[in-house]
């Protein structure tokens, strides 16, 4: 059985909740993912930052956490905003039109610097 | 509806339709992938797209296994996603203002991938299968 492990590291950088995800995030681990966002927004960070550099895989299912996150993070007039080399994970973005919603960095220190 | 892959290259996997054992079935798709001899771009996509057709019934709950199907010949892979029928798919997450509740179907997530993949329905399995030659990277129009 493989066994998919999702790590979640979050810090304050410039004003911006960064959390740093290491790991594939699918149907089985997405959940883990959707709890660590709800909580950053409920701690108050108006702009959060999901580093998905270290992410090898992502379906649709990360996705939807990405997207109720940016939801509720609107909802209290904030952002959030991706960190997203080029790769599997941004074609994901791509083909799905989300790199046209979510605001897509290629470092942390370019997103916390625009 | 196409027929069933009956062909002698053909490998397959039944597991338990449970979220954790989807990794599992990545993994022997890219295994088989990497074997006959696709690229890290096309695994990448096969991947997703098993992984997502795997998550449908998953995520609905079905009774049984998902059985995944591979055949491998010069043409590269042909896929099939089989499990029993479910009555109602997942629903979409709360979406913002301006996204389309057709970014998270999954299905059709895999035929932006692979432009011959269908989802059909026989006898109370429903399967999804697709074609590495149909990538659609690799259509002309693409």
């Amino acid at each position: 059985m493989a066994v998919i492990d999702l790590v979640l590291e979050s810090r304050t950088e410039s004003g911006w909740g960064v959390l740093a995800v290491k790991g594939e995030v699918d149907l089985y681990t997405s959940p883990q993912l959707r709890e660590k966002v709800s909580e950053l927004v409920d701690q108050g960070h108006s702009r959060l930052l999901i580093d998905l550099t270290d992410v090898g895989f992502m379906d649709s299912s990360g996705l939807g956490v990405l997207v109720t996150g940016l939801k509720r993070a609107r909802e209290r007039d904030g952002t959030l905003a991706l960190v997203c080399p080029e790769g599997s994970v941004h074609k994901v973005l791509t083909i799905t039109g989300l790199d046209r919603v979510f605001p897509i960095h290629g470092s942390v220190a370019e997103a916390v610097a625009s | 509806m196409g027929e069933r892959l009956t062909t002698p290259d053909r490998f397959s996997l039944r597991v338990p339709a449970r979220a954790d054992l989807i990794g599992t079935l990545r993994v022997f798709v890219s295994t088989i992938a990497r074997h006959v001899g696709l690229d890290d771009d096309a695994i990448e996509d096969v991947k997703l797209a098993v992984s997502e057709a795997c998550a449908d019934p998953v995520e609905a709950g079905v009774d049984g296994p998902v059985e995944l199907v591979i055949a491998a010949d010069a043409a590269g892979l042909r896929v099939e996603i089989a499990s029993r029928v479910w009555a109602e798919g997942p629903a979409a997450p709360e979406l913002p203002e301006g996204i389309d509740a057709r970014t998270f179907d999954r299905v059709e997530l895999v035929r932006a991938l692979f432009a011959d993949a269908e989802r059909s329905d026989e006898d109370g399995i429903r399967v999804v299968r697709f074609s590495t030659g149909s990538r659609a990277s690799e259509t002309p129009d693409s």
